[in-house]
């Protein structure tokens, strides 16, 4: 197991420094630059390209980017907030995409999963048709759709909550934005919870179970849920990498200053550092995520623990 | 591992594919005729286009363009008469005639149909879109085969840096509100500006006659003349609209004064003791010599002050300077800095005195290549200033080129505000990043800056007319509110937790009656940027 993870953990770092190269790649054949403006002339483009050592080579400048980052220095903004450094920009934005996203993970999985097991365990009743409604409602209706009604009927006309993100008050002003992003990840956790959930019960080593008289709340919860959360939780990582990294409709909506925002702002503005920056953090969380999930499964199910100590 | 480095071979070379074909601005490549130099082509375009409706159709307060000038930009020095009123229009709307211009073209050309592309921008607003389709579409009844190419504005804007593209949708926002903002852009060799190479010795000649004149109604006189041969004669470039912009101001406040030629002046806000207001952009940069948006300006303007700031007409008073003195051929003008002018930080203790050298300073800094500020050419190209000087520590002496009409004006601007040079000094790289690095010498202190969700002002109690905002009831704090959303913004207003919401696409009609609701005439002029040499030079 160690030596598994030790492996997956090398592969990770060398999977994200190729991605570090191909993101710093594309950066430099994006058009444009983050310096084109009508009012600048070609000389003081020029001025700046030195200034900020873009006029070097593309490898001088991967090298140099690489090794500021081992400090953890990920350079400057060159067009949304000039000067500013981008790591702090990226840690102030995240964590607040962090705590909406959290809220939202937190709220789908709950939800979602009790809306799956409710229609599973009433299998072709009127819950479980009830529940699939509500499942393909989720799925089908866009997040900024819900976050608009959810804005005009609970925070403008019923005044429960407020209309915008607030500073002074983070809680309460991330719940309407939680709840509109936590709208798909609760419908697609249930309907994936639910099938998942009618395969395993239909399983012979359930009717096994089932036979040796084992009590039911008992069977469900050891037997069932354990076996249908495997492949769940496979889908649930990536769920929660989008949730986390931020979404830009969201954040627009409720005028949230958060990073699936910077992010569309840097790519429109040519800002390379603060691109490759939110692009690079998110490759991070997605690896990370996904490595994290790769471990869980081995501690949820010892089938697969066995196979790759085997291998 | 393997796996990993064929992907990302693969995706090299995808890359490489795409990044080396062409960007879409380009015309056809069976053409090799130069059709854009044929005269008749550019005047088709002229005319084709009715440039009443286009503005109709954005519905937003948008005006069509009479000329290359705006309207209220600058006025006749001797008459006060505004350039276009003095000018009158020099573009016109005529299908028949555009039809003929065309089918002469044709023949002209030896072709049956002239295709060509049209470049525009798309995160530039709603009303670019608009217009670009509108514009498509009046050509398109003249006979030319028209393509839309559409791009994120840095890439349109590369685009025809390289001459890679057409006829564009482009704009010019005016730097000062005086003709010369617009004329020096179409001028031969301004290769930055004039992207589609427009070339005529007239125009050059009148241009530089112009600027070197110290008659200030000769002066007029050419620049009337050259925008008649750049747009009525040549049709160098096509005029199409003037933007508008519709927001609502909530009726209880005022005195939020709207330029279309500066910077917008937030300073004398009354009504409510604590204001919020929409800003659907974030300051860019605090360094106000820097900085290069209209959000950064409005805020500039609030902590700092120059030695002159301008009034609701757009007239300028004193600010910093207590009084000045013009020598009679009105080339050396020599100002008193105010006594009570100091430097105060974040929490409004005072740094020092203002003084002359801070001008001095500032003006140095301002033209120094190492800080390659956009508007590095406002003191010389602009001011006409060829030399300052701190005279003692209260005065500044400053001498011109040759008379400038438009010099006290001009120095509203913040690019030409004085600076703290030891505090930028001691600040370092960390200069002008939040509001604990910057000091205030102006009616306001920005205390504090969220990036991306809001910057809040207090008055400055230090400022030298604070009595006298306190007896008008100015505004004691200032909020703005970063929301691109004009939704939730509209939502916000009404719940009354913002006093300014700016509108767009079909809210714009919704509120047409709504108390408050306003119809801003903005300087930004768009037209058609005719790329004159295209199809193989």
């Amino acid at each position: 197991m160690k030596k598994y993870i030790v492996k997956r953990v090398l592969i990770s770092l060398a999977t994200l420094f190729v991605i570090l190269l191909v993101l710093f790649i594309l950066m430099d054949l994006m058009p444009g630059t983050p310096f084109n403006d009508e009012k600048l002339t070609e000389a003081q483009k020029a001025l700046l390209y030195a200034k900020y050592g873009l006029d070097k080579p593309l490898v001088t400048r991967f090298f140099l980017y690489c090794k500021n980052m081992l400090k953890g220095d990920l350079g400057v903004s060159y067009a949304i907030n000039k000067n500013f450094a981008v790591s702090g920009m990226v840690k102030d934005r995240l964590g607040i995409s962090i705590a909406v996203g959290g809220m939202a993970m937190f709220i789908g999985t709950v939800l979602g999963l009790v809306l799956g097991i409710l229609a599973a365990l009433n299998h072709n009743s009127w819950i479980d048709n009830l529940c699939s409604a509500i499942s393909v409602l989720g799925v089908s209706i866009p997040s900024y759709v819900c976050a608009l009604l959810l804005c005009y009927f609970v925070a403008y006309r019923l005044g429960w909550l407020p209309i915008l993100y607030n500073v002074e008050q983070p809680f309460i002003s991330l719940i309407l934005p939680a709840i509109a992003l936590s709208v798909s990840p609760t419908a697609n956790i249930a309907r994936f919870t639910r099938s998942e959930m009618i395969d395993v019960m239909n399983s012979d080593y359930i009717l096994l179970v089932e036979s040796k008289g084992v009590k039911n709340w008992k069977m469900i919860i050891s037997h069932v849920l354990r076996n249908t959360l495997i492949p769940v939780i496979t889908v649930m990582g990536p769920i929660l990498v989008n949730l986390l990294t931020g979404s830009s409709v969201i954040e627009k909506i409720f005028g949230i200053p958060g990073i699936g925002r910077l992010m569309i702002t840097a790519i429109q503005e040519n800002d390379y550092n603060v691109t490759i920056a939110c692009a690079f953090v998110y490759s991070v969380m997605y690896i990370v995520v996904m490595l994290f999930v790769d471990i869980l499964y081995g501690v949820i199910d010892p089938r697969i623990r066995i196979a790759k100590e085997e291998k | 591992m393997k796996k990993l480095l064929a992907i990302l071979l693969a995706l090299l070379i995808l890359v490489g594919c795409s990044g080396g074909g062409n960007n879409g601005g380009g015309g056809t490549e069976e053409d090799d005729v130069v059709i854009f130099q044929n005269e008749n082509v550019r005047k088709a375009i002229g005319y084709a286009i009715d440039r009443v409706a286009v503005a109709k159709s954005l519905n937003d307060g948008s005006v069509a363009a009479e000329g290359i000038i705006p309207f209220k930009l600058a006025s006749n020095p001797v008459t006060g008469v505004d350039f276009r009123d003095d000018q009158g229009s020099v573009v016109a709307y005529d299908v028949e005639q555009a039809k003929q211009y065309y089918a002469k073209a044709c023949e002209e050309l030896g072709k049956d149909k002239l295709k060509l592309n049209l470049l525009y921008g798309t995160n530039e607003g709603d009303s670019v879109i608009k217009a670009a389709e509108q514009i498509a579409y009046f050509l398109e009844e003249v006979g030319f085969e028209v393509t839309l190419v559409s791009k994120q504005k840095k890439e349109r804007l590369q685009l025809m840096t390289d001459g890679d593209y057409d006829v564009a949708l482009t704009r010019w926002g005016p730097d000062y509100a005086d003709p010369q903002t617009y004329m020096d852009l179409y001028v031969s060799y301004n290769t930055s500006n004039n992207a589609g190479r427009y070339n005529s010795a007239t125009y050059d000649k009148q241009v530089e006659d112009a600027e070197a004149t110290t008659d200030m109604s000769e002066r007029w006189q050419l620049f009337l003349d050259a925008e008649k041969t750049l747009v009525q004669e040549d049709f160098g470039v096509i005029p199409v609209f003037q933007a508008g912009g519709a927001m609502i101001i909530r009726p209880t406040i005022s005195g939020i004064e709207f330029h279309s030629a500066a910077v917008d002046n937030y300073r004398h806000i009354v009504g409510k003791d604590e204001v919020n207001l929409i800003t659907n952009t974030d300051i860019v940069y605090l360094d106000y010599q820097y900085a290069t948006d209209g959000t950064s300006f409005i805020a500039e303007t609030l902590f700092t002050s120059g030695l002159t700031e301008l009034d609701a007409d757009g007239n300028y008073k004193l600010d910093l300077a207590e009084s000045f003195e013009m020598s009679e051929d009105g080339t050396v003008y020599t100002f008193k800095i105010r006594d009570d002018a100091n430097w105060v930080d974040v929490n409004g203790n005072v740094v020092r005195t203002v003084t002359a050298q801070d001008f001095v300073d500032g003006w140095d800094r301002l033209i120094s290549p190492e800080l390659a500020s956009d508007y590095s050419w406002w003191i010389t190209d602009v001011l006409l200033a060829k030399s300052w000087e701190a005279v003692d520590e209260k005065t500044f002496k400053v001498t011109l080129e040759k008379p400038n009409g438009i010099f006290l004006g001009c120095l509203a601007f913040p690019s030409a505000f004085p600076i703290n040079k030891e505090f930028i000094d001691a600040q370092g790289d960390q200069y002008a990043t939040s509001a604990e690095t910057i000091l205030s010498c102006g009616p306001y202190i920005l205390k504090s800056w969220t990036p991306g969700y809001s910057y809040e002002f207090e008055r400055n109690a230090d400022y030298y007319f604070d009595d006298e905002y306190t007896a008008a009831g100015t505004a004691k704090k200032i909020v703005f509110r970063v929301l691109e959303d004009t939704q939730t913004a509209l939502m916000e207003y009404e719940a009354g937790n913002l006093d300014t919401v700016i509108l767009s696409g079909e809210q714009v009609d919704a509120n047409k009656g709504v108390e408050g609701y306003v119809d801003r005439l903005q300087g930004y002029l768009f037209y058609l940027s005719i790329n004159i040499n295209h199809y193989g030079e």
